[in-house]
């Protein structure tokens, strides 16, 4: 096996490793504030990928490092574009009533925020079920 | 307690998907924004979204407690998508604002 297949490899091992990880910590809210662990390892992934084409791979052995640095480097993105922005001039503030609304449910039926009042509630916004 | 939730997927995708969430909550469909938007909690950074899907912008992940009256007791808002409002805070956060709130509480 070529010297760059063997790194190719190793590229994809670690991309994948560090994505499982990082899904199973999703999935349970136990992402750590600081996420530099995973940019490192990401990072070093997709290099190891590049290094192992300048040290020349086979053809099949030139499928893992690309698949390396593609994982790497969307999972790279999401973490880049993930800061929120929100026109805290705008947004609604402890002490503040909520705004009246309508919205339809899965159900099909329209939801009315007055069924609401006399009730302790909360409130969950969330982007999407992806 | 009422649980509402508010996200921007079609009524059709809360039908398909809410088993996953197993939760007795009523799950709002807002995919044009305007519940969020009412609440000023639209994310104008730039956004992800899946292969195909035409949602403009996502609503900032946010968890809020209401007293009887709608008054806001309690928010928490995720600076940043990857971190959720951390499920222990927000029950400790009911605990608080809640508990008192409710009669023959044992925290009054």
């Amino acid at each position: 096996m070529k010297t760059g297949t063997k790194i190719g490899l190793g590229a994809l091992a670690l991309a994948i490793g560090t994505t499982v990880v990082w899904f199973r910590m999703t999935g349970t809210v136990g992402l750590p504030d600081s996420r530099a662990a995973f940019v490192v390892a990401w990072v070093a992934a997709a290099c190891l990928g590049v290094f192992a084409y300048i040290k020349g791979t086979s053809i099949v052995g030139a499928v893992p490092p690309a698949l390396g640095v593609l994982i790497s480097s969307f999972l790279l993105y999401t973490v880049y574009i993930s800061p929120q922005v929100l026109d805290t001039t705008a947004s609604i503030k402890v002490g503040d009533t909520i705004p009246q609304f309508t919205a339809p449910d899965g159900r099909g039926e329209t939801f009315d925020s007055s069924a609401l009042n006399g009730h302790l509630v909360l409130i969950k916004f969330f982007r999407a079920h992806w | 307690m009422q649980v509402v939730t508010v996200s921007t997927d079609w009524p059709e995708e809360i039908a398909a998907e809410r088993h996953l969430h197993g939760l007795q909550a009523r799950m709002l469909s807002d995919p044009k924004l305007v519940v969020t938007d009412a609440f000023g909690l639209r994310n104008t950074a730039v956004h992800s979204a899946p292969p195909g899907d035409d949602t403009e912008a996502l609503p900032v992940p946010a968890t809020l407690l209401l007293d009887k009256n709608g008054k806001v007791l309690w928010m928490d808002i995720s600076e940043d998508y990857q971190r959720r409002s951390d499920p222990s805070v927000v029950l400790a956060a009911m605990q608080q604002h809640f508990d008192p709130l409710q009669p023959g509480s044992a925290n009054p």
